[in-house]
């Protein structure tokens, strides 16, 4: 008796250890929908209907067959039914498999009997198909690849997007750049650990506006559909300030990449250069051009982190405003304004092209990138 | 015996009871996964904010912590009893900066950077089940908007199943979901 009330308190602490671990594990919460637990495979299979055929009745007949006195010398092989097959340019494939049209995220699956289905986002919310050569099998990917970083949310999620790509490989292969240039500069690890890159694998999105668009200063070179992208960046990764890669179909001149705060538009051509973490400047730090934008500052101008307004006594002494901070910095004449000042002579945010650096400047680095990654955790 | 037994069992169930109850009330202090509140807002040059239209959506939100250097409005989501469950910046002004130039060529053309204020504004804050209010603050901390959020429903596409999206959700860990959850560099 004592034994039994043992065994069914052990019973209980069991299911109660259990439920809390659970819980403060946070195992299938947050979501209101308990079936969000569900665990699924990450190639879902096809909701294919069954085809029932019928059998003939056959009639049993008894027949007397000789057993063959010598082993047949080559080995039958099996052949696949023409109703479980298609041919895809040439070549035959199964019931099941398929051609995957990256540009649209449509599946042409193999129904049997010659016949393809296209079925568009066959992989469902979250995920994309993904073309292999050689492969029919069907394979479906996140649509947010994570490129850098560690995917935890609470970091500062940036997220590239793809216009006018052909392919995820080309895409990706821009992003690889891109991850490589801002692994060049003197960011390095503790703030990079702060950063997630993710690339959005969507090629069928296009932000491009037009060339010379009015503003209210006069007008910018090229322009994008910036809420469009920030709003596909932000409900599909969760990003916090976007990218977005033109392969470049909407190219002006030698112009690298434009941005405005809280996003970039990138050229292709020009992702062997600094100009992904030059652009990062603008678009997350705010950080100003320090090359010559040939006058001197209109009223009001702001000279940001990166620019001082005052000068120093020579080019090796600190401006005013860095004195303090950054003993070690210096003063150059001329910081996109030429009445600005600069804190060295050579910094990311200088000009692209030939002598380009990657490395950005003291003040760039502590009153800028520092000072906005504090508040990712 | 059997007297204690029904103790011990009224006692496990009323342990199991309030820490459900606590782990459901903590629940309404965190946002709900890939679910948003979409607040599209019109601003006018002198800066006046209107509600265009206010939507809850199946979709991701950013943390909207960015520091922004050039006019912000602080933007706050309140509970129960006032409790803030959210705060964040989103930027009212639109700043461009001038290309940049790869090739070798002389200053580059409009380049300065120019400052003008968005006129629609599309927000996806962060949805708690909880969430009565948001309002929007200037730099001064003077209230600028209030939109009313009560009534606000997760969408009915609201998806089944998150795990495989590639992003490591809120309800999702290393064991039920590897593929999003898995330790990455």
């Amino acid at each position: 008796m004592k034994q039994l009330s043992l065994k069914r308190i052990f019973v209980l602490a069991f299911f109660f250890i259990t439920s809390w671990i659970l819980l403060n594990k946070n195992i299938c919460a947050e979501s209101p929908y308990i079936y969000n637990c569900i665990l699924t495979s990450q190639t879902p299979s096809p909701a294919i209907s069954p085809n029932f055929t019928s059998t003939p009745a056959v009639t049993p007949v008894l027949t007397i067959t000789t057993v063959p006195s010598s082993v047949p010398s080559s080995v039958p092989t099996a052949t696949i039914p023409v109703n479980n097959t298609c041919v895809v340019g040439g070549t035959t494939i199964n019931k099941g498999e398929g051609v995957c049209n990256e540009k649209t995220n449509t599946v042409s699956l193999c129904e049997g009997n010659n016949q393809m289905t296209d079925k568009p986002n066959y992989c469902g919310s979250g995920q994309v198909c993904r073309s292999q050569t050689g492969n029919f099998q069907v394979k479906c990917e996140a649509a947010c690849q994570l490129k850098m970083g560690s995917g935890v949310t609470t970091k500062a999620d940036l997220v590239i997007l793809a216009e006018d790509y052909g392919s995820y490989s080309e895409f990706l292969a821009g992003v690889d750049k891109a991850v490589a240039a801002i692994n060049k500069t003197n960011l390095g690890t503790a703030r990079l650990g702060k950063i997630n890159l993710w690339a959005l694998l969507d090629l069928n999105q296009t932000f491009f506006k037009g060339f010379n668009c009015p503003t209210s200063g006069g007008q910018t070179v090229a322009c994008w559909d910036h809420l469009k992208a920030f709003t596909l960046a932000a409900s599909k990764c969760g990003g916090d300030s976007y990218l977005v890669f033109n392969n470049d179909t909407h190219r002006t001149g030698s112009v690298g990449g434009i941005s405005i705060w809280g996003g970039t538009y990138i050229y292709n051509f020009a992702l062997d250069q600094p100009t992904v973490p030059h652009e990062l400047g603008h678009s997350l730090i705010g950080l100003m051009d320090e090359y010559s934008f040939g006058i001197a500052a209109p009223a009001g101008a702001i000279a940001g982190i990166n620019c001082s307004e005052l000068g120093s006594a020579s080019q090796t002494t600190p401006c005013p405003k860095w004195a303090t901070s950054f003993p070690n910095v210096g003063c150059y004449p001329r910081c996109g304004y030429t009445n600005f000042y600069r804190p060295a002579d050579r910094s990311i945010m200088d000009r692209g092209g030939t002598g380009a650096v990657y490395d950005f400047n003291e003040p760039s680095l502590v009153d800028g990138w520092d000072e906005m990654l504090k508040l990712f955790l | 015996m059997f007297k204690s037994k029904i103790i011990l069992t009224v006692l496990l169930g009323g342990i199991l009871i309030f820490i459900t109850t606590i782990y459901l009330n903590k629940n309404k202090l965190k946002p709900v996964s890939h679910a948003a509140v979409k607040v599209v807002l019109d601003q006018t040059p002198d800066y006046s904010l209107s509600l265009k239209s206010l939507s809850g959506e199946s979709s991701y939100a950013p943390d909207y912590k960015l520091p922004i250097p050039y006019g912000y409005y602080n933007v706050k989501i309140f509970g129960d009893n006032g409790l803030a469950l959210f705060s964040g910046k989103v930027e009212k002004n639109r700043v461009s900066f001038p290309p940049y130039e790869v090739g070798e060529k002389g200053e580059p053309e409009n380049a300065v950077s120019q400052l003008e204020a968005l006129g629609e504004m599309t927000l996806l804050l962060p949805y708690f089940s909880g969430a009565k209010k948001i309002i929007f603050y200037d730099e001064n901390n003077l209230e600028k908007l209030q939109v009313n959020i009560e009534n606000i429903s997760l969408p009915k596409d609201y998806p089944k199943k998150l795990c495989g999206n590639g992003i490591c959700d809120l309800g999702e860990n290393i064991l039920f979901c590897y593929q999003d959850c898995r330790p990455r560099k």
